[in-house]
């Protein structure tokens, strides 16, 4: 699996490799089952603290899309739905829109809730 | 010299090895014991007493040609230059001659009791551990064989400047876990009969449980691999690769044979455990590396990508 970290990005360098599995998962190229890379590996390899890639790994774990076993690594848990995933996905990139436009979460709630379903 | 040219050299000199399987049965065949001890047999004498001539003078001319050929090739293949093969074909071979050479040895002390030549084996070991020693030294001080430059190849991914990258993967042979798990079970059976063939059996197995697994990572350093246990990590620096692509390994050898359009033949360093996706690196010492492992286009393209990106350690 193919992992790039910005430094200069303004996106933190765990929310970027969260990210990057995320995406991963989505386009398949990750599967429920699939081990992550340990994160002493991942992190000497991307030149990051270890604690950051902990931090990415704790977060996909409380998005319920990994499961993290003392001396099994990270895992992606096997009864994922990806859909849910592609779901999650889409949801943070309408947050990042409306902030960009100027609108703040209420009127994006408000929105969603006046749209038709 | 052609790939072709050089097997046709290869083919003549194997005509030869008939001549001198026939001509060494003529020599000796009157001249030699009913039964030949037989130094290395693992179980002590427990299931051999020895071979008789006509096996014996079979393994020497096969020996003798296997020698001839393997250092004729060699040199021929290479264009006379540095080759792995200095290593990997002749060594094969000596070590397989000198261990009829010894057996020729107990031939003309008057073939002795098993006891007695079982210790002319560490001397073979010895004479052997020499040689490689000798075609390692001589690998290594002479030059490299000519190759055309090749450009880079053009990849599918494009990566910024700046942009920390990491690609990890890794390669699994079932079969050679399906024979690990075996070969334990039959050293476990085998320590009934004799310790040393348990011993013998359990090395095999060693073997095939340390080729069960290849794990690759690529980083802007460049490409790193290792095998099941993670040690030794071999490094091939980015500054170092040409370029990278996919391949196919059709059929398993002991080489593990690459058959395509342009590499018939093994000739480099390879880690090829299965058949199936291996990724072919060219580097600038003119030793392709071969590597099994799982998306092989994928690591290709960020390989690729990393040598042209500007600013890289890589030859773009």
């Amino acid at each position: 699996m193919l992992f790039g970290v910005d430094p200069d990005s303004p996106v933190g360098l765990s929310d970027q490799i969260a990210s990057q599995v995320r995406g991963a998962l989505v386009s398949g190229r990750l599967e429920p089952g699939d081990k992550l890379p340990p994160a002493r590996e991942l992190a000497s390899g991307l030149s990051v603290n270890m604690h950051t890639v902990l931090r990415a790994y704790a977060a996909l774990r409380d998005d319920g899309l990994v499961e993290l076993r003392r001396g099994r690594g990270a895992q992606v848990r096997p009864t994922l739905d990806v859909g849910v995933v592609d779901l999650g996905q889409q949801i943070r990139a309408l947050v990042a829109a409306a902030t960009r436009l100027g609108i703040s979460r209420d009127q994006l709630l408000r929105r969603i809730e006046e749209a038709p379903g | 010299m052609t790939l072709a040219r050089s097997k046709a050299v290869t083919g003549l000199v194997l005509l030869v090895a008939p001549v001198l399987g026939i001509g060494t049965h003529v020599v000796s065949r009157d001249h030699l014991p009913d039964r030949i001890p037989e130094p290395w047999d693992w179980t002590g004498g427990h299931l051999s007493d020895g071979t008789d001539p006509d096996e014996f003078l079979g393994a020497q001319s096969l020996s003798i040609a296997l020698v001839t050929v393997s250092f004729v090739a060699t040199a021929v293949s290479s264009g006379g230059g540095r080759s792995r093969t200095w290593i990997a074909g002749p060594a094969v071979s000596v070590a397989m001659s000198s261990f009829l050479w010894m057996k020729s040895e107990i031939i003309s002390a008057g073939a002795p009791e098993l006891a007695a030549v079982q210790p002319r084996a560490w001397q073979t070991l010895l004479t052997w551990i020499a040689m490689f020693t000798y075609m390692w030294l001589l690998h290594s001080v002479l030059p490299l064989a000519p190759r055309p430059v090749m450009p880079p190849y053009a990849s599918q991914l494009t990566f910024p400047p700046g942009l920390r990258v990491l690609w990890v993967d890794s390669a699994r042979s079932p079969l050679k876990l399906w024979l690990t798990l075996a070969l334990v079970a039959a050293a476990v059976g085998a320590a009934v009969v004799s310790t040393s063939a348990a011993v013998a059996v359990l090395v095999c197995a060693g073997w095939f449980a340390w080729s069960y697994l290849v794990r690759v990572r690529i980083t802007d350093d460049g490409v790193e691999f290792t095998r099941f246990v993670g040690w030794p990590i071999h490094t091939v620096p980015l500054h170092a690769i040409i370029r990278a692509s996919s391949r196919r390994v059709v059929r398993s050898t002991f080489t593990g044979t690459i058959e395509d359009e342009e590499h018939d033949e093994f000739d480099g360093r390879s880690l090829i455990i299965r058949t199936g996706d291996v990724v072919l690196v060219e580097t600038t010492d003119h030793l392709p590396l071969y590597l099994s492992i799982e998306h092989a286009d994928e690591a290709a393209d960020v390989i690729n990508a990393l040598v042209v990106r500007p600013g890289s350690a890589g030859r773009g």
